[in-house]
């Protein structure tokens, strides 16, 4: 085409200056269709394959309704490339939005079949909607017929703007940058656990009165962790578990009888220490306030 | 009328305007009657099927824009490991994303494909520099509230459960609900979803701006700078990024705006752009409170100033006498027309039917500020100062500069703008009716100093600079930028806008906000931390969810989200819980306050007698010495509720304890 082409032109006219061939389909409408039955099909046959959802999931929240619906509704030329996928993301997001209120009133609510059922169907319709009428347009019936035609032909003849190798080459490596940055960020996070720390508790077992405890120690230190916990009933030792080895992200849990309520008042105590490969005596255990962790229970 | 004529009549030089529609040729007089051709009919005409590397230059800035999120990457593991260079790397790594990208869309010659290529690349460049500062969950104050009531709705498969962090959250769910969507049909985490949700919510904010840029300006170039000026606003870069209902709430309000003008000049589709109107504002009212309420403001004055314009004397509007009598009252008849209405009617119905409590959480907000800037205006009260922390920290003398210098930069740069909208864009009533709203902006930096009133008058910095952006992109470019293949002025205006970028950043937050870097005490983001997340984890799993608890501000976002726990504050329950904690010892006022809020655990922080509070306060507003605490807390009265007969010491993990208090307070 050349540049200074006259610009006082009718659609049509222009579209047929365009020299683009009709096309009979249009590979987004067929892309939104294909998600809009694909992410349906792998939430009710149950994919559990995070990328494989998600690669249906989410053009089908995201662009896929409001492509279709954008293209029954907006047929004209007037509306294309940055216009057009912000009109798609646009309803896409509001479609979802409006969708959600909807099923909330439903007895089933917003789980994934009813979600995915719903904004399937909703592009689904959207684009059957847009095919019928591309049809209808693309049918010959005289001057409006042309007319007709020469719109649907200008709604496909957005431009395909190709990268040179050189473009393709900087994106990727962009991309790849992207990628690693990602991957730095995650690591340089991870590492501000540096301080290891460990969690003590002390709850009742269940039984009401209580007459059993559950203990539990976990450990998020940075190694391999050895702990003494020692259980005191009204100061004197109830009893001691001396070799609890934790490597982190472990969980040590105990249960532990404590004497049946006889209306008289009694304290449970229970201390952890850090052995950390040291033999502890009897002292050091009645020691508080060289204990690392505390609970505590009153009756 | 044609949109040639306004192509020729309204914004811009013959340069620009060629510039942007690359093969036509306007004359700069208005085009006469006589050639009918619409925009849309040009765009047709000029465009080949195929355009070999249309993006332009796009691909080297995409590459430019890799590497300074990498370098601010560098910028945040410094300021976690306290390195020197933190800072440095950070403001590297910003200004290597936005610099060349300014320089770029400074230019006349630069298109419009890649102008849109550019300002997209920006808008997601600068909200993945917000995504790697948490890479793994989210931490800032707000997501916590919204985080719970996503997973609420994954839990309940409804909407409108009860949200203790932030009670409106819940009634304004349109993020949640998209959110929720993705993460039910993927399978993925809140995270992931909400991340890659709010990466499209961005994209279509950016896209937005720019189109509704355009109809206002009708220029590319305009529009490009001024979603490049939007940028730069406090609130962008971080706070609108963060999983909140306003970071999906604006980009509907911008698509609704956009929708809304651009269904005036497109006759062949104005069937879908009002569908996407109606969309767009029915989904805008369940997102955010402020947002819609903003979105109707607008529309209210937008339609105000159309009809101001309508009634104006014959001449008034300046337009040249050469347009038809067509294509002036096309240019003098642009207004919103009936979305006032539906915006309007649809916002009263959701706030009288379904978000009534919205009334009690933004009015202390809003007195508070006024009545305060009130005060400070009498001299009753010392104006807060700026910079400053609550803990004594003051930003470094380079930061306060670019703060203020951000400041005065617009406020020197709005009069060009406002003087040059008035004498050309008079006749279409979006313009003025942008340029009407930037005269707000001067209004809102009193209340910056105010305790109560700051907040507020940062959150209107996101509405405010949709006008401020559109008058000082109309100086620049029309003022300044006009001359073709200048350099110079380019890099003037870069350096002039990077400030004012860089000064938003620094006023919209603060460096310990900013920065990552180890624990500080009631430091919002700087406070979230793995002791306080595997004590909430701890609550859910041993002890069970919905169970009423006390605890400080941090321990509350973490308990009440992670943990499911029911957190109660005073600003929801009017309990003032906060003064059962500073006591020394536990008193019969203590016991009885927490009697009255049914309250099963306590959770303590010993950590809080460590330092004072960042954000002023250690548990909520109304506590003790809100916002005006000196010392730190004193560690007896954290420690108080050791030994005391019918409270169970459950949970130790160093800092945090938990005490179960059922037994005292009678609760279930």
């Amino acid at each position: 085409m050349r540049r200074d082409e006259p610009t006082g032109h009718s659609a049509a006219t222009a579209a047929a200056a365009l020299g683009t061939r009709q096309q009979s389909w249009d590979s987004g409408l067929v892309l939104a269709c294909a998600v809009a039955m694909l992410a349906p099909l792998a939430v009710i046959l149950g994919v559990t394959e995070p990328a494989i959802r998600l690669a249906v999931g989410f053009p089908l929240v995201a662009l896929a309704p409001g492509y279709a619906l954008m293209a029954t509704t907006c047929p004209g030329p007037s509306v294309w490339g940055a216009e057009r996928l912000a009109l798609s993301i646009g309803t896409s997001l509001t479609v979802a939005v409006l969708t959600g209120l909807l099923l909330h009133w439903t007895p089933w609510g917003l789980q994934a079949v009813s979600w995915s059922v719903a904004l399937g169907g909703v592009t689904l319709a959207a684009a059957a909607c847009a095919i019928l009428q591309r049809r209808w347009r693309a049918a010959p019936a005289g001057a409006a017929g042309t007319t007709r035609h020469a719109i649907h032909t200008a709604t496909h003849r957005a431009p395909v703007l190709r990268l040179g190798i050189g473009s393709s080459f900087l994106l990727a490596a962009a991309a790849l940058i992207v990628v690693g940055t990602v991957y730095l960020a995650r690591l340089s996070t991870n590492s501000r656990t540096a301080v290891g720390f460990t969690q003590v508790w002390m709850l009742p077992a269940g039984d009401v009165p209580a007459t059993t405890v559950r203990l539990g120690v976990s450990s998020h230190e940075q190694a391999e962790t050895q702990y003494i916990l020692r259980l005191d009933v009204d100061g004197s030792p109830l009893q001691t578990w001396s070799s609890i080895v934790l490597a982190p992200g472990q969980t040590w849990e105990a249960t532990a009888a404590i004497p049946a309520d006889d209306g008289t008042p009694m304290v449970a105590e229970a201390r952890l220490y850090r052995a950390d490969g040291q033999a502890m005596s009897d002292e050091d255990l009645s020691d508080r306030s060289g204990a690392y962790r505390r609970v505590m229970m009153h009756r | 009328m044609s949109d040639a004529f306004r192509l020729a009549a309204m914004p811009g030089n013959a340069a620009e305007r060629t510039a942007h529609h690359p093969g036509v040729r306007l004359p700069s007089p208005p085009l006469p009657a006589a050639q009918p051709a619409t925009l849309d009919e040009i765009e047709t005409t000029k465009l080949p099927a195929v355009v070999a590397d249309g993006w332009g230059r796009l691909p080297l800035f995409a590459v430019s824009a890799a590497l300074g999120s990498l370098v601010v990457t560098l910028g945040y593991h410094g300021g976690r490991i306290e390195a020197w260079w933190a800072d440095l790397a950070f403001w590297g790594g910003v200004l290597l994303l936005f610099l060349p990208i300014t320089c770029r869309l400074a230019i006349a010659e630069t298109p419009r494909q890649e102008r849109i290529g550019l300002i997209s690349l920006l808008g997601l460049g600068l909200y993945l520099n917000k995504i790697l500062h948490s890479p793994l969950a989210f931490t800032f104050h707000d997501e916590f509230a919204h985080w719970r009531t996503t997973a609420d709705i994954l839990r309940t498969d409804h909407l409108f459960g009860a949200n203790p962090i932030i009670p409106v959250s819940a009634l304004y769910p349109s993020l949640h609900v998209v959110t929720a969507a993705l993460a039910d049909i993927s399978g993925s985490t809140i995270f992931l979803a909400g991340v890659l949700v709010l990466a499209v919510a961005r994209l279509l904010f950016v896209l937005a701006l720019f189109l509704f840029f355009e109809q206002a300006g009708r220029s590319a170039r305009i529009a490009s700078l001024a979603t490049l000026l939007y940028m730069a606003n406090p609130n962008f870069s971080f706070f609108d990024a963060q999983f909140a209902y306003e970071s999906i709430a604006l980009p509907f309000a911008m698509f609704a705006m956009y929708a809304a003008t651009r269904q005036q000049t497109v006759p062949d589709n104005r069937f879908g752009l009002t569908l996407a109107v109606l969309l767009a504002v029915a989904a805008v009212v369940p997102a955010h409170h402020l947002t819609a309420y903003a979105l109707v403001a607008f529309l209210v004055l937008w339609m105000a100033t159309a009809v101001y314009v309508r009634l104006a004397p014959s001449g008034w509007t300046g337009l040249p006498s050469v347009l038809s009598s067509q294509a002036r009252s096309a240019i003098e008849h642009r207004g919103p027309s009936g979305i006032v209405l539906l915006a309007l009617v649809i916002s009263l119905a959701w706030l009288v039917y379904v978000a009534g409590l919205t009334v009690g959480y933004l009015t202390p907000v809003v007195w508070g500020g006024i009545s305060e800037l009130i005060r400070l205006i009498a001299g009753e009260v010392i104006a807060r100062e700026l910079f400053r922390d609550y803990s004594g920290q003051l930003a470094p003398i380079w930061e306060r500069l670019a703060g203020f210098a951000s400041v005065i930069f617009i406020l020197l740069g709005l009069p060009f703008g406002l003087i040059r909208i008035w004498r050309r864009y008079r006749a279409d009533s979006l313009a003025l009716s942008l340029a009407v709203g930037a005269l707000a902006y001067p209004a809102s930096l009193g209340l910056r100093f105010t305790h109560f009133g700051a907040e507020a008058s940062n959150r209107t910095s996101e509405f405010l600079f949709v006008p401020i952006a559109f008058v000082l992109a109309v100086a620049a470019a029309e003022l300044w930028l006009h001359r073709p293949r200048s350099l110079m002025r380019p890099a003037i205006f870069a350096s002039w806008a990077a400030i004012i970028f860089a000064g938003g950043i620094i006023v919209g937050m603060p460096r310990w906000a900013r920065m990552p870097g180890p624990y500080l005490v009631s430091a919002d983001t700087r406070s979230i931390e793995p002791k306080g997340i595997a004590a909430a984890n701890w609550m859910r799993t041993e002890v069970g969810t919905g169970n009423r608890i006390a605890m400080d501000r941090i321990n509350g976002l973490l308990m009440g989200s992670l943990g499911g726990q029911t957190t109660v504050r005073y600003s929801y329950e009017g309990l003032g819980l906060a003064w059962v904690f500073f006591p020394p010892k536990l008193g019969q006022t203590e016991i009885e306050l927490l009697q009255s809020g049914r309250i099963q655990y306590v959770l303590v922080d010993h950590r809080l007698s460590s330092q004072l509070p960042v954000v002023g306060i250690y548990y909520e507003m109304g506590e003790p010495d809100t916002y005006g605490h000196i010392v730190p807390m004193d560690p007896a009265a954290i420690m108080k509720f050791d030994g005391v007969a019918g409270i169970q010491r459950i949970f130790d993990n160093g800092d945090i304890v938990i005490y179960d208090v059922g037994a005292l307070t009678n609760a279930p």
